[in-house]
């Protein structure tokens, strides 16, 4: 039976959840390339219409390489938004709204990362972490003080036995490659974070207009709701995601954490090993703590606004106002149907609206046109065409470009004497004119068309400044004409 | 809060030859308030406080032009409308505007849909989406595409005449103004059912474009300019 339960459940998350979705439709390549591409990186959030314009550039790109994408930017975005992977709210400065991820897109492209790019997930690292916080969560839940007080001593004599091996020299570090791998893993941990954040937020968007709802729908709940919102009973704080969500943000938010915290990063990074993380992984780490204090503060915020308004709703008995209102609005669309079929909907009716505006115009505002101010203020200046100068033009090409005639030339020259010279005889022969580009134009030559042997050699040129420099280079030999 | 007697005395003059007495940025609170369609605090924090601060000395200068003063301190927003009083007639400083059936029918979803969202947060609404609730409006015998451009001039009305809505961002989304909450109020709404009946009640449109005529003669002082 069980199969069968686990089958009807499943069934429901394939149509319900958006990540599985996600992962179903047939476009969820491009998808998750392009939400990942512009909404997943340090910026998690982003102008509407700067999504749609990097999406647009991208949709050109894909289509130009054989991909199957007939609409626009806004249009997949819209789509996107309706199937749940994208969540629109307004934009906190500005006139527009923005997009950001929905936790389920946030599942979905961490799924497919995992794919790509497998992490280990058994690793050493993981199962002693694994291991300590069980026998910690043994020690945290024993009701018995002797013998929790056992196994704390029996803790502090391990690391009584580890001071004693660090004191006689006998305790190793551990080796780059184990070191590693733990950064790796702490980072695959910390990765997660962002669509934990992603999912409370939704969470509590969820519990507030659940609340709302039941405050001007539901009579017989909305007496217990309202009951306790009277009695300051702050219902989204106190609730199962609110009680632990306090409990981590305290902890983000305690300055002693946060500076041990940093500290600890910051040791880590000037690690040997830690120069052979990725530049991004290091950043990410650094800015750990600062991520992870804009996040909490950010849902800190949701939850404040959304429970002062939910008080504030309850208590200036706007409910009942919107329960009123609710009800005439149904009453008069309901009306405005049986109205529909005897009127044409651009016929005018006996209503009319009270603007807000006073419309301002004054002949004080009327400007006489000046044709004087259309006169340019500046004299024309007149450049007249003259004849390229060949030789101004050739300089200017032997600035930007190696003058491998120059080269070859040189070298063809040389062959007709000898056969077999190398780079530096060339350069001694016939000084570089363009300074080092002249010599990197000889390797490139001589590289291609010439043979290359174990010795090495040195050669010297003067730069462009007329300095004299020398480098040792291996040394290439030319032995046939070059083409 | 008091209208201080000294104010005047205390106002250091804008420019030469300034008369006014109040401080610039209650000045420029005062002509927000007047070019509409509303005094929004969450969009310019300086001149909210100002009004706030100021709001008595506004609210007077305001009264010298039959206007009234609405305050929502908890949507923070502000407006005028006109002063609403029988002891004698008074110009109409703002203007009232004609609605069509169509207007009335989106100024209800409008309102509906400020009202299933959250009281204090900015509601941003698609196009579509408002399209799609008046589909209901189309009597069959409607071509659709024809429905489609009623909608389109009303939508056109409702942000560029009643400035009700605001665009957001794009084309097709728009900001539904808080002012909105206050204007089409509970005897507003009313006022509408009644006049769906009517129309219902009164079958045959050509009675009613007569009626309407009557009206519109009736009404036309109402139009009447400040400057006028």
């Amino acid at each position: 039976m069980s199969a069968l339960s686990k089958s009807h459940q499943f069934r429901f998350l394939v149509e319900t959840d958006a990540t599985w979705r996600l992962l179903r439709t047939d476009n969820a390549a491009v998808i998750v390339a392009l939400l990942g591409e512009h909404l997943s990186g340090e910026n998690r959030r982003m102008l509407a219409a700067e999504l749609y314009e990097a999406i647009d550039h991208d949709l050109g790109m894909l289509r130009a390489n054989e991909f199957e994408l007939p609409q626009t930017a806004q249009a997949y975005c819209a789509e996107w938004r309706k199937a749940g992977f994208l969540i629109r709210r307004p934009a906190e400065d500005t006139r527009g709204e923005t997009f950001e991820l929905s936790p389920g897109a946030l599942g979905a492209l961490r799924f497919v990362e995992q794919l790509a790019a497998p992490r280990q997930t058994v690793t050493e690292s993981r199962l002693s972490s694994i291991a300590t916080q069980l026998s910690q969560l043994a020690i945290d839940t024993d009701p018995d003080t002797t013998r929790r007080l056992e196994q704390l001593h029996a803790q502090r004599d391990r690391l009584d036995a580890q001071i004693e091996r660090i004191n006689a020299g006998e305790e190793d570090i551990i080796d780059p490659a184990r070191a590693a791998e733990r950064v790796h893993d702490i980072l695959a941990q910390a990765e997660e974070l962002p669509s934990d954040f992603a999912r409370v937020r939704a969470k509590f968007e969820e519990l507030n207009r659940d609340l709302r709802a039941r405050i001007v729908e539901s009579d017989a709940s909305q007496r217990a709701v309202l009951d306790e919102v009277f009695r300051g009973v702050d219902l989204i704080s106190e609730s199962d995601e609110g009680l632990s969500f306090s409990g981590f943000s305290a902890l983000v938010l305690d300055p002693a954490v946060g500076t041990a915290f940093d500290d600890d990063i910051e040791r880590v990074l000037d690690r040997d090993f830690a120069g052979k993380l990725r530049p991004s992984d290091r950043r990410f780490l650094r800015r750990f703590i600062t991520t992870l204090k804009d996040h909490s503060g950010e849902i800190h915020d949701v939850i404040t606004a959304f429970a002062r308004g939910l008080r504030r709703y309850v208590q200036s008995q706007d409910y009942q106002h919107d329960r009123k209102l609710r009800e005439l609005l149904r009453e008069a669309q309901a009306s405005g149907v049986e109205a529909s079929r005897h009127i044409k909907p651009y016929s005018p009716t006996h209503l009319r609206l009270e603007l807000s505006a006073v419309s301002l115009s004054s002949a004080g505002a009327i400007r006489l046109y000046d044709p004087g101010e259309q006169n340019a203020s500046t004299p024309i200046v007149r450049h007249e065409p003259e004849t390229a100068d060949l030789e101004a033009l050739r300089a200017l090409a032997r600035a930007t470009e190696i003058d491998f005639a120059e080269l070859t030339n040189a070298v063809n020259e040389m062959l007709e004497h000898a056969n077999n010279f190398t780079v530096g005889d060339v350069l001694t022969r016939h000084p570089a004119t363009q300074g080092v580009a002249s010599v990197v134009g000889l390797l490139t030559l001589a590289a291609h068309q010439g043979e290359l042997t174990d010795g090495v050699e040195t050669v010297h040129w003067r730069g462009i400044d007329h300095q004299a420099r020398a480098a040792t280079i291996r040394t290439h030999r030319f032995t046939r004409r070059l083409q | 809060m008091n209208d201080k007697p000294d104010l005047e005395a205390s106002i250091r003059p804008l420019w030469n030859g300034d008369t006014g007495v109040l401080i610039e940025q209650s000045r420029r609170a005062l002509l927000e308030l007047i070019k509409g369609p509303y005094l929004s605090g969450a969009k310019t924090t300086t001149l909210w406080s100002a009004l706030l601060s100021d709001e008595v000395a506004i609210r007077s200068r305001l009264h010298e032009l039959f206007l009234e003063l609405v305050i929502d301190r908890v949507g923070e927003f502000a407006f005028v409308r006109n002063v609403a009083t029988d002891e004698r007639a008074i110009p109409s400083t703002v203007r009232t505007a004609p609605l069509t059936f169509l207007d009335t029918a989106m100024l209800l979803v409008l309102r509906r849909m400020l009202l299933s969202a959250d009281s204090d947060g900015r509601v941003i609404v698609g196009q579509e989406e408002v399209y799609e609730q008046l589909g209901v409006y189309r009597s069959t015998d409607r071509d659709e595409h024809d429905f489609d451009r009623r909608l389109n001039s009303s939508w056109n009305n409702m942000k560029n005449k009643l400035r009700v809505i605001h665009q957001a961002g794009e084309e097709d989304r728009a900001e539904i103004s808080p002012v909105l909450r206050l204007i089409v109020d509970a005897e507003q709404i009313s006022a509408i059912s009644a006049e769906y009946q009517r129309i219902a009640a009164n079958d045959g449109s050509s009675h009613y474009e007569h009626e309407h005529e009557d009206a519109t003669s009736l009404e036309s002082p109402d139009d009447e300019r400040l400057t006028s």
